[in-house]
Protein backbone atom coordinates (compact mmCIF):
# COMPACT_ATOMS: atom_id res chain seq x y z
CA UNK A 1 0.00 0.00 0.00
CA UNK A 2 2.79 2.38 0.92
CA UNK A 3 4.58 1.43 -2.25
CA UNK A 4 1.39 1.99 -4.24
CA UNK A 5 1.17 5.54 -2.93
CA UNK A 6 4.82 6.12 -3.75
CA UNK A 7 4.19 5.01 -7.33
CA UNK A 8 1.19 7.30 -7.57
CA UNK A 9 3.13 10.22 -6.13
CA UNK A 10 6.20 9.75 -8.28
CA UNK A 11 4.20 9.34 -11.47
CA UNK A 12 2.01 12.33 -10.71
CA UNK A 13 5.07 14.50 -10.15
CA UNK A 14 6.64 13.09 -13.31
CA UNK A 15 3.55 14.07 -15.29
CA UNK A 16 3.27 17.57 -13.82
CA UNK A 17 6.97 18.31 -14.24
CA UNK A 18 7.19 17.10 -17.80
CA UNK A 19 4.00 18.95 -18.76
CA UNK A 20 5.49 22.37 -18.15
CA UNK A 21 9.08 21.65 -19.21
CA UNK A 22 8.71 22.76 -22.81
CA UNK A 23 6.26 25.54 -22.10
CA UNK A 24 6.85 29.28 -22.02
CA UNK A 25 4.08 30.25 -19.64
CA UNK A 26 4.41 27.02 -17.70
CA UNK A 27 2.12 26.66 -14.69
CA UNK A 28 0.54 30.03 -15.47
CA UNK A 29 -1.73 28.04 -17.76
CA UNK A 30 -3.44 26.71 -14.66
CA UNK A 31 -4.79 30.22 -14.09
CA UNK A 32 -5.25 31.26 -17.71
CA UNK A 33 -7.23 28.22 -18.80
CA UNK A 34 -10.29 28.50 -16.53
CA UNK A 35 -10.46 32.27 -16.93
CA UNK A 36 -10.26 32.13 -20.70
CA UNK A 37 -12.82 29.33 -21.10
CA UNK A 38 -15.21 31.10 -18.73
CA UNK A 39 -14.76 34.41 -20.54
CA UNK A 40 -15.46 32.94 -23.98
CA UNK A 41 -18.50 30.95 -22.91
CA UNK A 42 -19.94 33.74 -20.79
CA UNK A 43 -19.76 36.12 -23.75
CA UNK A 44 -21.66 33.70 -25.99
CA UNK A 45 -24.26 32.53 -23.52
CA UNK A 46 -24.84 35.75 -21.62
CA UNK A 47 -24.58 38.40 -24.31
CA UNK A 48 -25.80 36.47 -27.34
CA UNK A 49 -28.08 33.71 -26.09
CA UNK A 50 -29.11 35.67 -22.97
CA UNK A 51 -29.40 32.80 -20.54
CA UNK A 52 -31.04 33.70 -17.21
CA UNK A 53 -29.52 32.45 -13.95
CA UNK A 54 -31.76 33.67 -11.13
CA UNK A 55 -29.93 36.99 -10.90
CA UNK A 56 -26.54 35.37 -10.31
CA UNK A 57 -23.79 37.08 -12.33
CA UNK A 58 -23.31 34.74 -15.25
CA UNK A 59 -19.50 34.86 -15.24
CA UNK A 60 -19.30 33.56 -11.71
CA UNK A 61 -22.08 31.06 -12.23
CA UNK A 62 -20.23 29.63 -15.22
CA UNK A 63 -16.89 29.60 -13.43
CA UNK A 64 -18.29 27.53 -10.56
CA UNK A 65 -19.46 24.80 -12.95
CA UNK A 66 -16.57 24.92 -15.40
CA UNK A 67 -14.18 24.23 -12.55
CA UNK A 68 -15.55 20.70 -12.35
CA UNK A 69 -16.01 20.34 -16.05
CA UNK A 70 -12.41 21.28 -16.81
CA UNK A 71 -11.13 18.67 -14.39
CA UNK A 72 -13.42 16.00 -15.79
CA UNK A 73 -12.69 16.75 -19.42
CA UNK A 74 -8.95 17.17 -19.08
CA UNK A 75 -8.70 14.12 -16.85
CA UNK A 76 -10.51 11.93 -19.39
CA UNK A 77 -8.52 13.31 -22.32
CA UNK A 78 -5.20 12.70 -20.56
CA UNK A 79 -6.20 9.25 -19.33
CA UNK A 80 -7.38 8.03 -22.72
CA UNK A 81 -3.94 8.51 -24.25
CA UNK A 82 -1.90 7.74 -21.14
CA UNK A 83 -1.23 4.09 -21.99
CA UNK A 84 -0.49 4.83 -25.65
CA UNK A 85 2.01 7.52 -24.66
CA UNK A 86 3.63 5.13 -22.20
CA UNK A 87 3.74 2.05 -24.37
CA UNK A 88 7.22 1.13 -23.13
CA UNK A 89 6.07 1.17 -19.54
CA UNK A 90 3.18 -1.13 -20.43
CA UNK A 91 5.23 -3.68 -22.34
CA UNK A 92 8.59 -3.57 -20.63
CA UNK A 93 8.18 -2.84 -16.96
CA UNK A 94 6.33 -4.47 -14.13
CA UNK A 95 4.17 -2.56 -11.65
CA UNK A 96 0.40 -1.99 -11.21
CA UNK A 97 -0.36 -0.27 -14.48
CA UNK A 98 -3.54 1.52 -13.39
CA UNK A 99 -1.08 3.92 -11.79
CA UNK A 100 -0.49 5.43 -15.23
CA UNK A 101 -4.01 6.73 -16.01
CA UNK A 102 -4.66 7.45 -12.33
CA UNK A 103 -1.54 9.59 -11.98
CA UNK A 104 -2.46 11.53 -15.12
CA UNK A 105 -5.83 12.37 -13.60
CA UNK A 106 -4.23 13.06 -10.23
CA UNK A 107 -1.93 15.57 -11.88
CA UNK A 108 -4.98 17.76 -12.55
CA UNK A 109 -5.98 18.06 -8.91
CA UNK A 110 -3.69 21.06 -8.21
CA UNK A 111 -5.39 22.79 -11.14
CA UNK A 112 -8.74 22.19 -9.48
CA UNK A 113 -7.66 23.76 -6.22
CA UNK A 114 -6.20 26.76 -8.01
CA UNK A 115 -9.52 27.04 -9.82
CA UNK A 116 -11.34 26.94 -6.50
CA UNK A 117 -9.12 29.75 -5.26
CA UNK A 118 -9.86 31.78 -8.39
CA UNK A 119 -13.57 31.23 -7.73
CA UNK A 120 -13.21 32.48 -4.15
CA UNK A 121 -11.38 35.58 -5.38
CA UNK A 122 -14.10 36.35 -7.88
CA UNK A 123 -16.81 35.80 -5.27
CA UNK A 124 -15.14 38.50 -3.20
CA UNK A 125 -14.74 40.78 -6.24
CA UNK A 126 -18.45 40.36 -6.98
CA UNK A 127 -19.26 41.32 -3.39
CA UNK A 128 -20.62 37.94 -2.40
CA UNK A 129 -20.76 37.34 1.33
CA UNK A 130 -18.11 34.73 1.94
CA UNK A 131 -19.09 32.39 4.72
CA UNK A 132 -17.04 29.75 6.40
CA UNK A 133 -19.24 27.01 4.93
CA UNK A 134 -17.86 27.72 1.48
CA UNK A 135 -14.84 25.61 2.42
CA UNK A 136 -17.09 22.56 2.27
CA UNK A 137 -16.54 22.79 -1.48
CA UNK A 138 -13.16 21.12 -0.91
CA UNK A 139 -14.83 17.76 -0.32
CA UNK A 140 -16.28 17.79 -3.83
CA UNK A 141 -12.83 16.74 -5.00
CA UNK A 142 -13.58 13.15 -3.90
CA UNK A 143 -16.62 12.31 -6.03
CA UNK A 144 -15.11 14.35 -8.86
CA UNK A 145 -11.89 12.36 -8.78
CA UNK A 146 -13.51 8.93 -8.45
CA UNK A 147 -15.98 9.60 -11.25
CA UNK A 148 -13.28 10.87 -13.61
CA UNK A 149 -10.91 8.06 -12.65
CA UNK A 150 -13.49 5.30 -13.17
CA UNK A 151 -14.33 6.51 -16.66
CA UNK A 152 -10.71 7.38 -17.39
CA UNK A 153 -9.53 3.85 -16.52
CA UNK A 154 -12.12 2.36 -18.84
CA UNK A 155 -11.26 4.61 -21.77
CA UNK A 156 -7.50 4.32 -21.30
CA UNK A 157 -7.69 0.57 -21.94
CA UNK A 158 -10.26 0.59 -24.71
CA UNK A 159 -8.57 3.43 -26.54
CA UNK A 160 -5.24 1.59 -26.38
CA UNK A 161 -6.71 -1.32 -28.37
CA UNK A 162 -9.27 0.39 -30.56
CA UNK A 163 -8.56 3.99 -31.44
CA UNK A 164 -12.25 4.30 -32.32
CA UNK A 165 -12.84 4.99 -28.66
CA UNK A 166 -11.02 8.27 -29.10
CA UNK A 167 -13.91 9.32 -31.33
CA UNK A 168 -16.52 7.90 -28.99
CA UNK A 169 -15.04 9.92 -26.15
CA UNK A 170 -15.60 13.12 -28.11
CA UNK A 171 -19.32 12.40 -28.30
CA UNK A 172 -19.38 11.23 -24.73
CA UNK A 173 -17.80 14.45 -23.51
CA UNK A 174 -20.07 16.62 -25.64
CA UNK A 175 -23.16 14.92 -24.24
CA UNK A 176 -21.91 15.21 -20.68
CA UNK A 177 -21.14 18.89 -21.11
CA UNK A 178 -24.69 19.67 -22.14
CA UNK A 179 -26.52 17.42 -19.71
CA UNK A 180 -24.65 18.92 -16.77
CA UNK A 181 -25.90 22.23 -15.37
CA UNK A 182 -22.82 24.21 -16.34
CA UNK A 183 -24.23 26.70 -18.86
CA UNK A 184 -27.69 26.77 -17.30
CA UNK A 185 -29.11 26.46 -13.82
CA UNK A 186 -30.35 23.05 -12.67
CA UNK A 187 -33.66 24.78 -11.84
CA UNK A 188 -34.26 25.33 -15.54
CA UNK A 189 -34.48 21.61 -16.24
CA UNK A 190 -38.10 20.49 -16.71
CA UNK A 191 -39.43 18.09 -14.09
CA UNK A 192 -39.52 15.06 -16.39
CA UNK A 193 -35.82 15.41 -17.21
CA UNK A 194 -34.68 15.96 -13.63
CA UNK A 195 -33.44 12.37 -13.61
CA UNK A 196 -30.52 13.56 -15.76
CA UNK A 197 -29.20 15.48 -12.79
CA UNK A 198 -30.28 12.83 -10.31
CA UNK A 199 -27.97 10.09 -11.54
CA UNK A 200 -25.14 12.05 -13.15
CA UNK A 201 -22.35 12.41 -10.58
CA UNK A 202 -20.94 15.48 -12.29
CA UNK A 203 -24.32 17.24 -12.36
CA UNK A 204 -24.87 16.33 -8.72
CA UNK A 205 -21.54 17.89 -7.71
CA UNK A 206 -22.23 21.04 -9.71
CA UNK A 207 -25.76 21.35 -8.26
CA UNK A 208 -24.32 20.89 -4.80
CA UNK A 209 -21.79 23.63 -5.36
CA UNK A 210 -24.39 26.01 -6.89
CA UNK A 211 -26.66 25.47 -3.90
CA UNK A 212 -23.84 26.07 -1.48
CA UNK A 213 -22.48 29.21 -3.15
CA UNK A 214 -25.61 30.91 -4.42
CA UNK A 215 -28.51 29.57 -2.36
CA UNK A 216 -26.90 29.17 1.04
CA UNK A 217 -28.05 25.57 1.38
CA UNK A 218 -25.89 22.55 2.08
CA UNK A 219 -27.42 19.63 0.21
CA UNK A 220 -25.56 16.71 1.76
CA UNK A 221 -27.90 14.31 -0.08
CA UNK A 222 -26.58 15.53 -3.45
CA UNK A 223 -22.92 15.08 -2.59
CA UNK A 224 -23.50 11.68 -0.94
CA UNK A 225 -25.43 10.43 -3.96
CA UNK A 226 -22.65 11.67 -6.23
CA UNK A 227 -19.98 9.98 -4.12
CA UNK A 228 -21.96 6.75 -4.07
CA UNK A 229 -22.39 6.57 -7.86
CA UNK A 230 -18.82 7.72 -8.46
CA UNK A 231 -17.40 5.03 -6.24
CA UNK A 232 -19.39 2.33 -8.02
CA UNK A 233 -18.11 3.59 -11.38
CA UNK A 234 -14.57 3.77 -10.00
CA UNK A 235 -14.68 0.21 -8.66
CA UNK A 236 -15.99 -1.05 -11.99
CA UNK A 237 -13.22 0.86 -13.74
CA UNK A 238 -10.55 -0.75 -11.58
CA UNK A 239 -11.98 -4.26 -11.98
CA UNK A 240 -12.22 -3.82 -15.74
CA UNK A 241 -8.67 -2.50 -15.91
CA UNK A 242 -7.18 -5.29 -13.80
CA UNK A 243 -8.97 -7.89 -15.88
CA UNK A 244 -7.56 -6.76 -19.19
CA UNK A 245 -4.26 -5.05 -18.36
CA UNK A 246 -2.12 -8.14 -19.12
CA UNK A 247 -3.78 -8.56 -22.50
CA UNK A 248 -2.99 -4.95 -23.32
CA UNK A 249 0.73 -5.58 -23.06
CA UNK A 250 0.39 -7.88 -26.08
CA UNK A 251 -2.02 -5.76 -28.06
CA UNK A 252 -1.00 -2.14 -27.54
CA UNK B 1 14.41 -24.66 0.80
CA UNK B 2 15.11 -26.84 -2.20
CA UNK B 3 12.25 -25.34 -4.12
CA UNK B 4 13.36 -23.70 -7.37
CA UNK B 5 13.26 -19.90 -7.40
CA UNK B 6 11.75 -19.93 -10.87
CA UNK B 7 9.54 -22.78 -11.96
CA UNK B 8 8.22 -22.77 -15.51
CA UNK B 9 5.89 -25.58 -16.45
CA UNK B 10 4.86 -26.33 -20.00
CA UNK B 11 4.18 -22.79 -21.08
CA UNK B 12 2.98 -21.77 -24.50
CA UNK B 13 2.79 -18.18 -25.65
CA UNK B 14 1.26 -16.94 -28.85
CA UNK B 15 1.09 -13.44 -30.26
CA UNK B 16 -1.28 -12.05 -32.85
CA UNK B 17 0.65 -11.53 -36.03
CA UNK B 18 -1.78 -9.09 -37.47
CA UNK B 19 -4.05 -7.60 -34.98
CA UNK B 20 -7.71 -7.82 -36.01
CA UNK B 21 -8.18 -4.15 -35.43
CA UNK B 22 -10.36 -2.75 -38.15
CA UNK B 23 -13.89 -3.80 -38.98
CA UNK B 24 -12.88 -4.91 -42.48
CA UNK B 25 -10.29 -7.30 -41.09
CA UNK B 26 -12.75 -8.58 -38.55
CA UNK B 27 -15.06 -9.69 -41.38
CA UNK B 28 -12.26 -11.24 -43.37
CA UNK B 29 -11.17 -13.27 -40.39
CA UNK B 30 -14.61 -14.09 -39.11
CA UNK B 31 -14.62 -17.63 -40.43
CA UNK B 32 -10.97 -18.45 -40.08
CA UNK B 33 -9.11 -18.15 -36.83
CA UNK B 34 -6.83 -15.15 -36.39
CA UNK B 35 -3.35 -15.79 -37.51
CA UNK B 36 -1.19 -16.38 -34.50
CA UNK B 37 2.49 -16.75 -34.08
CA UNK B 38 3.78 -19.21 -31.53
CA UNK B 39 6.80 -17.80 -29.78
CA UNK B 40 7.22 -20.34 -27.01
CA UNK B 41 5.82 -23.85 -27.14
CA UNK B 42 5.65 -26.37 -24.29
CA UNK B 43 8.61 -24.86 -22.57
CA UNK B 44 9.64 -25.95 -19.09
CA UNK B 45 12.50 -24.74 -16.95
CA UNK B 46 13.57 -24.89 -13.32
CA UNK B 47 16.06 -22.43 -11.97
CA UNK B 48 17.54 -22.69 -8.51
CA UNK B 49 18.52 -19.86 -6.26
CA UNK B 50 21.86 -18.31 -7.10
CA UNK B 51 22.18 -19.80 -10.56
CA UNK B 52 23.57 -17.82 -13.45
CA UNK B 53 21.70 -18.71 -16.62
CA UNK B 54 22.50 -17.51 -20.11
CA UNK B 55 19.75 -17.64 -22.68
CA UNK B 56 20.72 -17.43 -26.32
CA UNK B 57 18.96 -17.81 -29.62
CA UNK B 58 18.36 -15.84 -32.81
CA UNK B 59 16.13 -12.76 -32.99
CA UNK B 60 12.49 -13.63 -32.45
CA UNK B 61 13.24 -16.86 -30.65
CA UNK B 62 11.45 -15.71 -27.53
CA UNK B 63 14.18 -14.47 -25.22
CA UNK B 64 12.44 -11.23 -24.35
CA UNK B 65 9.05 -12.93 -24.27
CA UNK B 66 10.37 -15.43 -21.76
CA UNK B 67 11.55 -12.56 -19.55
CA UNK B 68 8.21 -10.82 -19.85
CA UNK B 69 6.44 -14.01 -18.84
CA UNK B 70 8.70 -14.54 -15.82
CA UNK B 71 8.17 -10.95 -14.73
CA UNK B 72 4.41 -11.20 -15.22
CA UNK B 73 4.15 -8.36 -17.70
CA UNK B 74 2.20 -10.75 -19.88
CA UNK B 75 0.55 -14.09 -19.13
CA UNK B 76 1.20 -17.42 -20.87
CA UNK B 77 -1.62 -18.94 -22.95
CA UNK B 78 -0.96 -22.33 -21.42
CA UNK B 79 1.08 -23.61 -18.52
CA UNK B 80 2.13 -21.82 -15.39
CA UNK B 81 5.02 -19.93 -13.90
CA UNK B 82 5.87 -19.72 -10.22
CA UNK B 83 8.54 -17.33 -8.98
CA UNK B 84 9.82 -16.60 -5.50
CA UNK B 85 11.35 -13.29 -4.54
CA UNK B 86 11.75 -9.85 -6.01
CA UNK B 87 12.30 -9.76 -9.76
CA UNK B 88 14.05 -6.84 -11.41
CA UNK B 89 13.74 -6.96 -15.18
CA UNK B 90 16.01 -4.97 -17.45
CA UNK B 91 14.17 -5.51 -20.68
CA UNK B 92 14.58 -2.14 -22.24
CA UNK B 93 16.77 0.16 -20.26
CA UNK B 94 15.09 3.39 -21.19
CA UNK B 95 11.53 2.11 -20.68
CA UNK B 96 10.80 4.08 -17.54
CA UNK B 97 12.47 7.27 -18.65
CA UNK B 98 10.73 10.46 -19.55
CA UNK B 99 12.74 12.42 -22.11
CA UNK B 100 11.77 15.85 -20.77
CA UNK B 101 12.90 15.15 -17.22
CA UNK B 102 16.47 15.36 -16.01
CA UNK B 103 18.61 12.38 -15.11
CA UNK B 104 18.10 13.02 -11.42
CA UNK B 105 14.31 13.29 -11.76
CA UNK B 106 14.26 10.11 -13.80
CA UNK B 107 16.19 8.23 -11.14
CA UNK B 108 13.27 8.79 -8.78
CA UNK B 109 10.73 7.44 -11.27
CA UNK B 110 12.78 4.52 -12.49
CA UNK B 111 13.88 3.44 -9.04
CA UNK B 112 10.26 3.48 -7.89
CA UNK B 113 9.27 1.26 -10.82
CA UNK B 114 12.00 -1.14 -9.74
CA UNK B 115 10.43 -1.24 -6.30
CA UNK B 116 12.87 0.80 -4.24
CA UNK B 117 11.50 2.70 -1.27
CA UNK B 118 11.64 6.48 -1.33
CA UNK B 119 13.91 6.98 1.67
CA UNK B 120 16.35 4.47 0.21
CA UNK B 121 16.26 6.15 -3.20
CA UNK B 122 17.33 9.43 -1.63
CA UNK B 123 20.22 7.60 0.02
CA UNK B 124 21.42 5.82 -3.09
CA UNK B 125 21.12 8.69 -5.59
CA UNK B 126 24.77 9.78 -5.04
CA UNK B 127 25.93 6.17 -5.49
CA UNK B 128 23.90 5.81 -8.67
CA UNK B 129 25.35 9.01 -10.08
CA UNK B 130 28.85 7.88 -9.16
CA UNK B 131 28.49 4.45 -10.75
CA UNK B 132 26.97 5.88 -13.92
CA UNK B 133 29.77 8.46 -14.19
CA UNK B 134 27.29 11.09 -15.35
CA UNK B 135 28.07 13.85 -12.85
CA UNK B 136 28.05 16.59 -15.46
CA UNK B 137 24.84 15.48 -17.11
CA UNK B 138 22.67 14.49 -14.19
CA UNK B 139 20.64 17.72 -14.19
CA UNK B 140 20.19 17.76 -17.95
CA UNK B 141 17.02 16.37 -19.60
CA UNK B 142 17.40 12.77 -20.75
CA UNK B 143 16.58 13.78 -24.32
CA UNK B 144 20.05 15.35 -24.52
CA UNK B 145 21.72 12.06 -23.52
CA UNK B 146 23.35 9.67 -25.94
CA UNK B 147 22.01 6.11 -26.10
CA UNK B 148 24.99 4.84 -24.17
CA UNK B 149 24.55 7.43 -21.45
CA UNK B 150 20.88 6.58 -21.04
CA UNK B 151 21.58 2.89 -20.60
CA UNK B 152 24.42 3.62 -18.21
CA UNK B 153 22.05 5.55 -15.99
CA UNK B 154 19.36 2.87 -16.17
CA UNK B 155 21.77 0.07 -15.39
CA UNK B 156 23.23 2.03 -12.49
CA UNK B 157 19.75 2.38 -10.96
CA UNK B 158 19.01 -1.31 -11.42
CA UNK B 159 22.08 -2.54 -9.59
CA UNK B 160 20.93 -0.75 -6.43
CA UNK B 161 17.46 -2.32 -6.51
CA UNK B 162 18.38 -5.35 -4.37
CA UNK B 163 16.85 -8.03 -6.60
CA UNK B 164 16.46 -11.72 -5.81
CA UNK B 165 16.12 -12.44 -9.50
CA UNK B 166 17.82 -10.23 -12.04
CA UNK B 167 16.72 -10.45 -15.68
CA UNK B 168 19.10 -8.78 -18.10
CA UNK B 169 18.05 -8.54 -21.71
CA UNK B 170 20.85 -7.94 -24.24
CA UNK B 171 22.15 -4.85 -22.61
CA UNK B 172 25.80 -5.46 -23.19
CA UNK B 173 25.46 -4.18 -26.70
CA UNK B 174 25.55 -0.66 -25.28
CA UNK B 175 27.83 1.31 -23.02
CA UNK B 176 31.53 1.82 -23.58
CA UNK B 177 34.25 -0.67 -22.76
CA UNK B 178 35.00 0.80 -19.34
CA UNK B 179 31.40 0.78 -18.26
CA UNK B 180 30.93 -2.76 -19.58
CA UNK B 181 33.79 -4.05 -17.48
CA UNK B 182 32.42 -2.23 -14.44
CA UNK B 183 28.97 -3.74 -15.02
CA UNK B 184 30.28 -7.26 -15.46
CA UNK B 185 32.19 -6.91 -12.23
CA UNK B 186 28.99 -5.84 -10.51
CA UNK B 187 27.09 -8.81 -11.93
CA UNK B 188 29.74 -11.22 -10.67
CA UNK B 189 29.37 -9.56 -7.28
CA UNK B 190 25.62 -10.23 -7.43
CA UNK B 191 26.26 -13.83 -8.29
CA UNK B 192 28.48 -14.18 -5.24
CA UNK B 193 25.75 -12.72 -3.05
CA UNK B 194 23.38 -15.43 -4.24
CA UNK B 195 21.28 -13.41 -6.65
CA UNK B 196 19.74 -15.48 -9.43
CA UNK B 197 20.68 -14.01 -12.78
CA UNK B 198 19.23 -14.62 -16.21
CA UNK B 199 21.04 -13.00 -19.07
CA UNK B 200 19.92 -13.08 -22.65
CA UNK B 201 22.39 -12.49 -25.42
CA UNK B 202 23.14 -13.13 -29.04
CA UNK B 203 26.77 -13.76 -28.39
CA UNK B 204 28.44 -16.91 -27.28
CA UNK B 205 29.46 -16.23 -23.71
CA UNK B 206 32.23 -18.28 -22.22
CA UNK B 207 32.43 -17.09 -18.66
CA UNK B 208 33.45 -19.55 -16.02
CA UNK B 209 30.63 -18.61 -13.68
CA UNK B 210 27.82 -19.53 -16.07
CA UNK B 211 25.84 -22.41 -14.60
CA UNK B 212 23.68 -23.23 -17.56
CA UNK B 213 23.16 -22.08 -21.13
CA UNK B 214 19.73 -22.42 -22.66
CA UNK B 215 19.35 -22.18 -26.40
CA UNK B 216 15.96 -21.14 -27.75
CA UNK B 217 15.09 -21.76 -31.35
Amino acid sequence: MKFYLQLLEVFTIREIKSRYKASLLGPLWIIIYPLLTTLILSFIFEKILKIKTEGIPYFIFLLSGLLYWNFFQQGILLAKDSLIWNRDLMTKTSFPKEIIPLSFIFSKIPDFFVGLLILFIFLILYNFKIRFEILILIITVFPMFFFTAGIGLFFSLTNAIFRDFGRIIEFFLMIFFYISPILYSENLIPQKYQIIVGINPLALIISFSHDLIFRNSIRIDLIMMSLFISLIIFIFGVIFFRKFEKKIADLI
Amino acid sequence: MNQPIIQIENITKQYYLEKPRTLKKWFRHLFSPFEKFTVIKNFSLRINKGEFIVITGPNGSGKTTLFKLITGITNPDKGKIVTRGKIVPLIELSAGFNAELTGRENIMVNATILGIEKTRILQIIPKIIKFSGLHNFIDVPIKRYSTGMTSRLAFSIAIYSKPDIFLIDEIFAVGDERFRKKSIKKIIEFKRKGVTILLSTNYNMKWSFIDKTIILK
